[in-house]
């Protein structure tokens, strides 16, 4: 999955109407919840990568989330 | 770990009644305070629809009798033959003493029939299965296994976190001494967890009071009584994704099987958020993960294992000979799994309660 793809899934699993975009701050975001979190960990079950909440927790940002997901943003 | 497998015992009935209240999620709005996003929000991530209620006075122990009676009066077996009631419940009738004795007279069973209820939720299937298994391994033929919650014993009239997810509902299964491949177990528990999922007040270690009765809104947003479940969602979650998939992979590797050799992924119905996740982390075709149990009847605690089959997948347990990995994972923190193969067993369809019985 391309960085692309995989922020235009993560927006849709947060329910976004719009593009998220890498240099984002998380706490901008008013649907980055507990419920978003979940649905962010399906995109990254997509991928293959395990992440687990605590870990997406921790995250500032949406640069955070795509390290997370081994993307270089 | 604790492997255990058993020889020539089976499940020859599974029989489940869900309360016959059938509540669309949609009129619980106002109830719970959901505003119109956060509802939609909830709707789209965890997919409920539904769930099937008892009315206020209907006990658990009432929707297993129905379900037991059932079973003796379509599937051959006597109640006569019935050696032990064994009783999964965290609603029983009473305090003291145990709903299965009660349940002993109601059905009729023999006084030489033994009798006893066994306090678990959502790992309860499994260790009650496990339990009948025993009996039956230890030199009993019948075992009569119940499982049943009715969810508003402990669930808070206006908790938006934890109520909308429950349905009620109460199974029977029988288990017997009889020619079949051999069964899986394997149990865990993990006490660090008991906070996770409680009803902190009202047992003996913090009675109740006038003040536990008080419902008060909590951190979560949820309105609750200390006499109420409370649920760390978050930590539920964890727990779930982090030890079902290992424990699937573990009892299907004790039971010498490989996954495409496992018909269906039976699992505790928690909600369909964590089951499609536990699923794409199983990597098992999606067919045979059923996960509709919780949009359509609710979290059925222990019962949504039987409450699957007989709600599901009545016509494929009713017709063919069936390899299924089990899983029950919740409270405690306490989970099980198991293999087991069924054949043409007695499954019907779920069915609602009928007041008049």
């Amino acid at each position: 999955m391309t960085q692309e793809k995989f922020l235009a899934r993560l927006a849709e699993e947060v329910q976004l109407d719009r593009a998220l975009s890498a240099d984002e701050m998380l706490f901008d975001i008013a649907e980055w919840d507990s419920l978003a979190m979940l649905g962010a960990l399906s995109v990254f079950d997509e991928i293959g990568v395990n992440v687990e909440i605590d870990e997406l927790e921790n995250c500032k940002s949406i640069k955070d989330i795509l390290n997370k997901a081994g993307f270089d943003s | 770990m604790s492997q255990i497998s058993f020889a020539n015992i089976a499940i020859t009935a599974m029989a489940t009644t869900v309360g016959n209240n059938i509540i669309e999620l949609e009129d619980e709005k106002e109830r719970f305070g959901f505003d119109d996003d956060s509802f939609s929000r909830l709707q789209r991530s965890i997919g409920l629809k539904t769930r099937y209620i008892a009315d206020e006075g209907v006990c658990a122990s009432d929707l297993c009798v129905q379900s037991a009676e059932n079973i003796f009066a379509n599937s051959g077996i006597k109640k006569e033959e019935i050696e032990a009631l064994l009783f999964v419940t965290q609603s029983p009738d009473y305090k003291a003493p145990s709903t299965a004795i009660i349940m002993q007279n109601r059905l009729g069973l023999p006084t030489s029939c033994g009798a006893f209820d066994i306090n678990l939720g959502c790992s309860g299937f499994i260790y009650g299965l496990f339990t009948a298994f025993s009996y039956v391994n230890s030199g009993m033929k019948k075992v009569l296994l119940c499982v049943g919650d009715v969810n508003s014993y402990f669930s808070g009239e206006r908790d938006k976190i934890f109520t909308p997810l429950m349905g009620d509902a109460g199974s029977a299964i029988i288990i017997e001494k009889k020619d079949a491949p051999r069964s899986f177990f394997s149990l865990y528990s993990d006490g660090s967890g008991y906070k996770h999922l409680i009803v902190p007040a009202g047992g003996a270690r913090t009675p109740s009071t006038p003040e536990t009765l008080i419902p008060k809104e909590r951190e979560d947003g949820g309105i609750r009584r200390d006499e109420d479940l409370f649920m760390d969602g978050k930590e539920v979650f964890n727990f779930a994704i982090k030890t079902v998939p290992p424990l699937i992979k573990e009892i299907v590797e004790f039971a010498g099987k490989e996954n495409d050799e496992i018909d269906y992924f039976v699992l505790h119905q928690a909600n369909p958020y964590i089951l499609k996740t536990i699923a794409s982390r199983l990597k098992v075709e999606k067919e045979k993960v059923p996960l509709e149990t919780g949009q359509i009847y609710g979290n059925q605690n222990a019962a949504s294992i039987p409450g699957t089959i007989n709600g599901f997948l009545s016509d494929e347990f009713s017709s063919k000979k069936l390899t299924i990995a089990i899983a029950g994972f919740g409270i405690g923190l306490s989970w099980g799994g198991a293999v087991i193969q069924t054949d043409n067993i007695y499954a019907p369809k779920t069915e609602l309660y009928k007041k008049e019985l």
